[in-house]
């Protein structure tokens, strides 16, 4: 992993895009593996990162069988809603993580996430708020609702037996 | 020199279709010292934003019209769980061959590079013949997005999923045609190419691993 001490440049604000750097490097400040930032370029290193992917590849299968799994429960709406959610994060947390090289990544990119994951947030905050709301416009709104209403034109599904 | 490449640009209009020779994009190696990154990765992950957004809002029209519904199916109940799940770990296994296929051109090994990203693009087309046999189940049935809200937000969902497949493959293919060429001239920039159009691939994934669930087992 390379040192981000050795990036004073790194804070100052983008006046040139594209341009060359107001302060000139030296070349001791870009070492030559920088290129792939945070991934020793080394046969070994390469080797070793390999046998993680697998290993990743290893879990991500596994929590693909726990979650097919724990669906033929069958378990009530919300249960269930929150168990394949909490292992969907986790399988996305280790692809995100290991295979986009989350781990050791740069500050900008990880302040890019934080405003897409703030972003994210207001989108399914919207959905969130109008169920809040639907109970109290709504005497006997109920969120929970999976048993079919008994007077609705529409029918669930097609394939619904 | 990364510095000098837009001096070039800017009187080097001429040579827009000319051999990349003349006129070198900045910082397709190196590491652009104000942001940290090469511009290639920034730019994939600014896309990749936009992309959260996209699903996003999807997934938020999801939730909206789920919990207000009076009755919605169980993806399980009509959908096709097994071929999913087969789905599921195609897609997965794809995203490790890509990741695969970047280690191996990082240790100088063309050929076992594009071994891998010639699986991948395998991997890419299983995912998508097996979506096609869902899909022409499906309608075979009579299930079209006009069925229901359920089947509405599944083929908007998993249609806008295959066509980031599809868009995948199409680069997949393009990387592999052009891999030799490539590599032999600028083979760290080839390298990177391949890194950003996994971190591409692995977001593909990563939607798809959300929208199994959400879809088929809740």
């Amino acid at each position: 992993m390379t040192d981000h001490a050795t990036h004073p440049e790194q804070g100052v604000p983008n006046q040139h895009a594209g341009g060359p750097p107001r302060e000139p490097l030296g070349e001791h400040e870009h070492p030559t593996h920088e290129q792939h930032h945070g991934h020793d370029d080394s046969p070994e290193a390469i080797k070793k990162e390999i046998r993680r992917y697998l290993v990743v590849f290893a879990a991500l299968a596994v929590l693909t069988i726990v979650t097919v799994a724990i669906s033929q429960f069958h378990l009530p709406t919300w249960q269930a809603v929150a168990l394949a959610l909490v292992v969907a994060t986790v399988k996305g947390s280790l692809v995100a993580a290991f295979f986009m090289h989350l781990v050791s990544e740069r500050k900008l990119i990880y302040a890019v996430l934080v405003l897409t994951v703030f972003f994210f947030g207001v989108l399914m905050w919207g959905p969130w708020h109008h169920r809040d709301n639907a109970e109290k416009v709504w005497p006997g709104y109920d969120v929970n609702a999976s048993k079919p209403a008994p007077a609705r034109n529409q029918s669930p599904a097609g394939g619904h037996h | 020199m990364d510095g000098h490449a837009i001096t070039a640009g800017a009187h080097g209009a001429h040579g827009a279709h000319d051999e990349h020779h003349e006129i070198e994009i900045p910082y397709t190696v190196h590491a652009r010292p104000d942001t940290g990154v090469y511009n290639g990765k920034l730019g994939i992950w600014l896309f990749l934003a936009s992309e959260v957004m996209l699903f996003g809002a999807l997934f938020s029209t999801l939730v909206l019209l789920r919990t207000s519904a009076p009755v919605w199916p169980h993806g399980w109940e009509i959908l096709n769980i097994p071929l999913a799940t087969l789905n599921t770990f195609v897609l997965i296994g794809s995203s490790v061959t890509v990741i695969l296929a970047w280690a191996n051109l990082r240790l100088g090994d063309l050929r076992k590079g594009k071994i891998f990203l010639a699986l991948t693009l395998l991997c890419g087309l299983g995912f998508m013949v097996i979506k096609t046999i869902e899909y022409t189940t499906k309608f075979s049935h009579h299930q079209y997005p006009s069925t229901n809200n359920f089947f509405a937000t599944y083929f908007v969902l998993t249609g806008l999923h295959g066509l980031h497949v599809l868009g995948g493959m199409v680069v997949f293919a393009y990387l592999l045609m052009t891999a030799n060429k490539w590599y032999a001239e600028k083979r760290d920039q080839f390298t990177n190419r391949v890194e950003v159009t996994g971190l591409y691939w692995h977001f593909v994934d990563l939607v798809w691993i959300f929208l199994f669930p959400i879809l088929y087992l809740l």
